[in-house]
């Protein structure tokens, strides 16, 4: 008789907060799940692998030592959808741990009719939410704490957007898990295509665009520490939001690329998934700066695929981009 | 386990904020009908107008959504309790040092 087979293609992903780095938390399926899109394979990593020098008077090897510092990095994949109803003090948005790891402030709009919630870059250096996450995969259930991850969108053309958390956390423990019958938020709420995206930039809205991917590039590095068992945790860094765009190349008159790269104009940026309240997606940049102007093809047509820094209005402030869901 | 930024004196702040803002209804043509729309009123500066605000500590935003909506829900209690009793002499609490 085999063992039972453990399946690669069934996953799940619960989540929440910790109230102090590392602090940890019980994780319930029926309140903290996070709904994936992909299959995110975890895998643990370690600070020292240990590997041992080359042994003297051999061209053989010697055998390694116990590794240290264990930690998990693993890419969580999710389609952008709203809530479906009204956004609140206790109805957050379905990626609200996800958005508040990645680095992000959350004001809740609770006003009847103009229900909302606002996400902008977090000031630090301090303050920053993590989570304990529990990831099951292949038949196991990985335990994480002391969460951070790096957040990246894309629009690849009419369909449903997708975003990435490049997940950084520490490593608890691992054990046989088949995945629990999980309680999603908004399970059954469709995400919105990205068709119609009112995408502007400069005041204009009426070039043709093929994609198009913002890339938060946060950095996340590790704090080793041998004073207690060789990994503290991670450390966030700077961040240098980019947006890029792929759209066809319009007439100068319309939107001069080249000379806006050539002179770094500063130019407001939106654009918006989904039209139905509180399924709808927005995402701004008030201060774009472009920063490259690449010529591409789709088949015969003339596109250009256009980069963007996001910059804060004004030194030190953290308005380089606002996510806004309602 | 410490936050790296601990090494930094400033208190840590929190990410959560939970307002209300002043609306109108307005009347506005979609798809051919007339339709009644909420929308934020907006100060000279092109503004929301808040009308109240709440910052919720991250250990309580860790808790869940139940307990984010009791803690707003008991700071603008306190708040209103507090107003309307200038005199009181009840003892602040730690929700007191929100902003509004």
């Amino acid at each position: 008789m085999n063992e039972a087979t453990k399946l690669a293609v069934l996953l799940g992903l619960t989540g929440k907060l910790e109230g102090s780095y590392g602090a940890g938390g019980a994780l319930l399926p029926a309140t903290d799940g996070i709904l994936l899109a992909e299959l995110a394979d975890l895998n643990e990593a370690f600070v020292f692998d240990g590997q041992r020098k080359a042994p003297p008077g051999t061209f053989g090897t010697q055998k390694r030592v116990p590794p240290l510092g264990s930690y998990v990095e693993f890419t969580g994949k999710t389609e952008p959808r709203g809530l479906g109803l009204a956004y609140g003090a206790s109805a957050l948005h379905p990626e609200h741990v996800l958005m508040r790891i990645s680095g992000h402030d959350a004001v809740v709009t609770a006003t009847p009719g103009a229900e909302k919630i606002e996400y902008t870059p977090q000031a630090g250096p301090n303050g920053f939410a993590s989570a304990v996450l529990g990831g099951y995969s292949r038949g196991s259930l990985w335990n994480l704490l002391a969460a951070y991850a790096d957040w990246t969108w894309t629009i690849d053309g009419p369909g449903i957007p997708l975003n990435e958390w490049a997940i950084k956390a520490l490593f608890t423990s691992v054990a046989d898990a088949g995945v629990p019958a999980i309680t999603y938020p908004a399970a059954n709420v469709d995400p919105p295509s990205a068709a119609n995206i009112l995408f502007t930039i400069g005041g204009v809205a009426t070039l043709s665009v093929k994609k198009a991917q913002f890339k938060q590039n946060r950095t996340i590095s590790q704090r080793l520490n041998i004073n207690a068992g060789g990994h503290g945790g991670f450390n966030i860094g700077r961040r240098n939001p980019t947006f890029t765009v792929t759209i066809e190349e319009p007439a100068t008159a319309t939107y001069d690329a080249r000379t806006k790269k050539r002179t770094h104009a500063v130019e407001a940026l939106s654009l918006q998934v989904g039209s139905v309240q509180y399924n709808r997606d927005k995402f701004t940049a008030p201060n774009a700066q472009l920063i490259d102007v690449k010529p591409s093809a789709e088949n015969e047509v003339a596109t250009l695929d256009l980069t963007y820094e996001l910059q804060p209005s004004t030194l030190g402030a953290n308005d380089e981009y606002k996510r806004t869901v309602d | 386990m410490s936050d790296s930024s601990q090494n930094a004196a400033a208190p840590v702040p929190s990410g959560l904020e939970v307002r209300h803002i002043q609306t109108r209804v307005v009347q506005r043509t979609i798809d051919g009908k007339t339709v009644d729309v909420v929308e934020p009123v907006l100060d000279e500066h092109g503004r929301e107008i808040v009308l109240s605000s709440v910052t919720v500590p991250l250990a309580i935003e860790a808790e869940g959504a139940k307990e984010i909506a009791m803690h707003v829900a008991e700071t603008l209690a306190y708040r209103e309790a507090k107003a309307s009793t200038p005199t009181s002499s009840t003892v602040p609490t730690a929700d007191e040092g929100d902003e509004s």
